[in-house]
């Protein structure tokens, strides 16, 4: 465990050390991994799937807020769109307009979130966001999730509903407006995550906060566990019982990530509580002061004490200071 | 002569400037209920905003049916049913919007108390180096 403490001081130094670098190169490993996402994913604009387009957006968004990262994905995703039909492009905007004038007035500082939701549910992996986003944000930032859900729902139900959009007859423009729309409102397994997520995320808020030892951790595992029971019941109600191995192994990559956040974020040391009490005219104070797990890392410093001999020394140097021939040194 | 200590504060309010008190101080700039009332109104506007979209996407929804909803029924009532609507959508925005800015002007107050003292701290120590320079001259 000391070992552990020793590395995690270590690498809050370097991380502390090299921020601007390490922010920059986290940007850009999200914006590449978004952007090719999203041309391999979409791809209905030939032009754009070219490797250059992500490279050259994942450089530009290295330098600027993750919100204009989120704001090039969503223009990205939109060109694809109008590629593949009007109707659902037009659809795709009201959708992304919504979300932004319903919900990212409000919060605007969840970028990561929204960037992060949809690229896990593209893995499959998505569960990993409700915890440890309840554990390191505040309620307000819940709802960025449902916007990444909603968003990732919104584009696999165009991929999987490609036919309905393909077609080139006018007259059916009203049947793909409908049926773009119908991706969104008649999406079970949508309102299904994103009422898990909103649920879970809210369990391991209330429970983080309690005044009680190992609040974290109890939030970690409870929020697990509310998320793959919700899930699962979910699933199963759906008829889609081929998700349930996903939804297994996702929780599980959770419980390993939310423990890696409470490591690096709350590590306490509950055998050194201190409770004190106390009072002013108006209250009575009762203090629970838990310290945080702290090591020193080492030091390491050889230090020279006497002067270093030199062992070793030039045969010419040594005939010159013995002003005599190198020669007479055989 | 360069002062230590104001140096070390004035690193430090600039470090807050550019993380936390880049939203924190704009928000300081106002009293509480401008502030409030201003983001109100902004948050109306854009409910206003979406409110219509959602009627463009409920009539593209249902634009093969939309014939019947109109010429079957009172026009008048779906009128007004539209706008009560309306008036809960927003209403409920605006108690979300209240709620959601006072609260981060209460959390602003906080964030910039210690902000300005320390730029207290940093005016006074520039008036006393101010008064003990003059004498240093006449030396």
């Amino acid at each position: 465990m000391t070992g552990l403490l020793e590395i995690r001081e270590r690498l809050r130094d370097i991380v502390g050390k090299y921020e601007i670098y390490f922010i920059a190169g986290v940007k850009f490993v999200l914006g590449l991994v978004t952007f090719f996402l999203i041309n391999s994913q979409m791809g209905y604009m030939e032009r754009l799937t070219h490797p250059a387009v992500a490279l050259l957006l994942a450089l530009v968004c290295t330098f600027l807020p993750v919100n204009v990262m989120a704001f090039f994905a969503i223009a990205l995703v939109l060109l694809h769109l109008s590629a593949l039909s009007l109707e659902v492009c037009v659809i795709g905007l009201c959708l992304f307009l919504l979300l932004f004038f319903l919900y990212g007035k409000f919060a605007a500082h969840n970028g990561y979130l929204v960037i992060l939701t949809p690229i896990l549910c593209f893995f499959k992996v998505p569960q990993v966001m409700p915890v440890a986003s309840g554990l390191m944000r505040e309620p307000i930032s819940y709802l960025s999730l449902v916007c990444g859900v909603v968003t990732y729902y919104f584009i696999e139900g165009v991929e999987q509903n490609i036919a309905n959009f393909t077609s080139v007859e006018e007259s059916e423009s009203t049947t793909k407006f409908t049926a773009a729309l119908k991706i969104l409102m008649g999406n079970r397994e949508m309102y299904l995550v994103s009422a898990a997520f909103l649920i879970t995320s809210l369990v391991v808020y209330i429970i983080r906060r309690k005044s009680m030892n190992y609040a974290w951790r109890v939030a970690l595992f409870m929020g697990n566990l509310v998320q793959i029971v919700i899930l699962l019941t979910g699933y199963v109600l759906l008829g889609m019982p081929e998700v349930i191995l996903w939804v297994i192994l996702g929780s599980l990559g959770s419980v390993a990530v939310s423990l890696i956040l409470e490591f690096f974020f709350y590590n306490l040391d509950y055998s050194r509580v201190e409770r004190v009490q106390f009072e002013d005219d108006e209250y009575y104070y009762f203090v629970k002061a838990v310290p945080k797990v702290y090591v020193a890392k080492k030091d390491k410093r050889v230090k020279q004490i006497t002067p270093r001999k030199k062992t070793t020394v030039n045969r010419r140097k040594l005939a010159e200071e013995l002003d005599i021939d190198q020669d007479m040194l055989d | 002569m360069l002062n230590e200590e104001r140096i070390r504060l004035m690193t430090k309010m600039v470090c807050y400037e550019e993380g936390e008190g880049k939203e924190y101080i704009p928000v300081k700039q106002y009293y509480r209920r401008d502030y409030v009332g201003v983001e109100m109104l902004k948050t109306f506007i854009t409910s206003t905003i979406a409110f219509g979209i959602l009627c463009l996407c409920w009539t593209l929804y249902e634009m093969e049916h939309i014939a019947d909803i109109l010429g079957g029924g009172d026009l008048l009532s779906f009128g007004i049913s539209v706008l009560v609507k309306y008036a809960v959508f927003t209403v409920m925005y605006q108690v979300i919007a209240f709620l959601v800015y006072n609260h981060r002007y209460t959390k602003a107050t906080a964030s910039v108390r210690k902000y300005y003292s320390t730029l207290k701290k940093v005016q006074k120590l520039r008036e006393k180096e101010e008064r003990t320079q003059p004498s240093e001259g006449l030396k």
